[in-house]
Parts: C-alpha cells; sequence; structure tokens
C-alpha cells in the first residue's frame, strides 16, 4: 500500500482542473444573466457544485468544453446538464449493456449516436433529481423512449423513486447532437412536486 | 460469481492498472483520494463498470461512482467476487 501523498501534476488532472474552472466561470456569467451579479459556485463533499440561496443550477464539462444552466429556486425544483464528446463505435458497444435498459438496447441498438445520447440524457437526469430527492439512483431506473410523431423523445422511470416519481412517469429533456458531441439537459419544474403535473419539454427535440 | 473466459485476474494489479489507463494519466494514485480529482469522469466510471461486467463481478455504475477511490472499488469488488 503506498503512503497517501498529495496528487501529482498530470496532464488529465491540469485538463479537469481547467474544465472545472471554466465551468464554474460558465457559472458565473448565467448568473449575471439570470440576475445581473455573478455568483460563485461552492462545491459539495459529492463534488456537486453548490449555489447561493435563490438559485439552482448544473455544471458539464468535456474534453475542453464547459457549459452551465442556472435558474431562480422558486420557479426549478431540479436542473441537469451534461455535454459528451461522441462515442467511438467500439466505447458505444461495450457500455450500451450497462447505460442502457433491455428495452432502450432493443430500441436503439448500440448506435453510437443514441447511445452518446442516452448516456448524456441519464447524467442530466441524475444531477437533476438526485439532489431533489436526496437519493441516488443507476442508469437502470429510467429509459429514454423514442420519438412518436405525436411527441418527442422523453425519459421514463422504470421504477419508483419517491412519492410522485413512481415507475411510468415521463420527463421531459433537451437532447441536441452537434459537430462537437452531444448536449443533453432536463429541468424539473418546482410545482411538479405539489402537483404531480409532467414537465415539459425544455425545448423541441434536435432530430 | 463465476468468473467468464476473460483470462485476467480482477485483482488490485488489474484494477489500479486499468483505472491508470483510464485517467491517461502515469503516476503514482493515492487509493484514498476521490478519483474525480484525478481526471476520472463518469463516462470511462461506465466503461469499468462494462469492463468488470465482462469478467462476470456485477458493479454498477452507481456502486463505483458513490465512492469514487481505489480502496473502495477494491473492496467492492473483493465483495462482489465473495472474496
Amino acid at each position: 500500500m503506498r503512503p497517501a501523498a498529495p496528487v501529482p501534476p498530470g496532464v488529465a488532472r491540469a485538463r479537469r482542473f481547467a474544465e472545472y474552472r471554466a465551468g464554474r466561470l460558465a457559472a458565473a456569467a448565467a448568473a449575471r444573466a439570470l440576475c445581473g451579479m455573478p455568483c460563485l459556485a461552492g462545491r459539495s463533499v459529492s463534488g456537486a457544485p453548490s449555489w447561493p440561496p435563490g438559485l439552482c443550477g448544473t455544471i458539464s464539462h468535456c474534453k475542453g468544453q464547459a457549459i452551465a444552466l442556472l435558474g431562480a429556486a422558486t420557479a426549478w425544483g431540479g436542473l441537469g446538464i451534461d455535454i459528451e464528446q461522441h462515442l467511438t463505435p467500439t466505447l458505444a458497444q461495450q457500455i450500451a449493456p450497462v447505460a442502457l435498459t433491455a428495452q432502450e438496447q432493443a430500441a436503439f441498438g448500440a448506435d453510437p449516436h443514441w447511445v452518446g445520447l442516452i448516456f448524456s440524457v441519464k447524467e442530466s437526469l441524475f444531477k437533476a433529481l438526485s439532489p431533489h430527492l436526496g437519493l441516488r439512483f443507476d442508469f437502470d431506473a429510467a429509459e429514454l423512449c423514442p420519438a412518436t410523431p405525436a411527441e418527442p423523445p422523453a425519459l421514463r422511470l422504470t421504477r419508483d423513486l419517491a412519492p410522485r416519481w413512481w415507475a411510468g412517469r415521463r420527463i421531459g429533456a433537451l437532447l441536441l447532437a452537434g459537430p462537437a458531441g452531444v448536449m443533453t439537459a432536463v429541468a424539473l419544474p418546482r410545482d411538479d412536486d405539489w402537483t404531480g403535473a409532467q414537465p415539459r419539454s425544455v425545448a423541441p427535440p434536435s432530430m | 460469481m463465476t468468473l467468464t473466459a476473460h483470462t485476467d485476474p480482477v485483482d488490485r494489479d488489474w484494477l489500479v492498472a486499468r483505472v491508470s489507463a483510464l485517467l491517461e494519466d502515469e503516476g503514482p494514485i493515492d487509493p484514498t483520494e476521490n478519483l474525480i480529482y484525478y481526471g476520472l469522469d463518469s463516462l470511462r466510471v461506465m466503461k469499468l463498470s462494462a469492463e468488470l461486467k465482462k469478467h462476470g463481478i456485477a458493479v454498477s455504475f452507481e456502486d463505483l461512482a458513490s465512492a469514487p477511490t481505489l480502496e473502495a472499488w477494491e473492496a467492492l469488488i473483493a465483495a462482489r467476487r465473495g472474496g
């Protein structure tokens, strides 16, 4: 067993730290746009950002890119955003059996485009919902339902997580794909916990 | 738990080697330090979960992500292998 030692410098660590800082700067800029002054997000024990009273938000960073989404805590019960690079076919094949449910694998296979979007949107859901419920859950707790002519793709809970967050509940999500990778977001209106209303999609689907 | 045809033993050395490769970073890893601070991201945690599943060891993403240190992962893998 090696003795505990400070983390030595390394390329991956330096990159991650720069991305972390960029995410905080993005959050500060979003706060300025939202309420006129920047904010400094703290860091909880779990590593998730913590926000000044009155704000809620979410940060993501990936390979030189960072993004933040902030809202008023009176309006939003939880926000989650995630960006990822496009997956290689090999990586998509590798992670599909653990990132996708059996139904998702049947619907989407191991298509790198969809495996990347599904992985990302479940990350966004976890960021939005887990702090809200005070509960951690895994990738099999929700699945992406393919779009229909009437409805955009949406997440559906596969098991009961908490009162009003039951199996089968649909949760709107934003799914975007572009040249640099994918971006997903989940926004949970605060009123949902009280009324049981279905969250609306935060934006039209990109595909 | 039955091991599959994968011949590499999933022991501490295997785990350290895999995590080092996933981090794309050489150098020692403090077994008690949060691996997120070393540059590990969620996609890589998912990749490791998938690799363990291929070795017949059922350790979910959430199992790994809830305590992301080498020490915790070593104990988790040992427990899931029953030894």
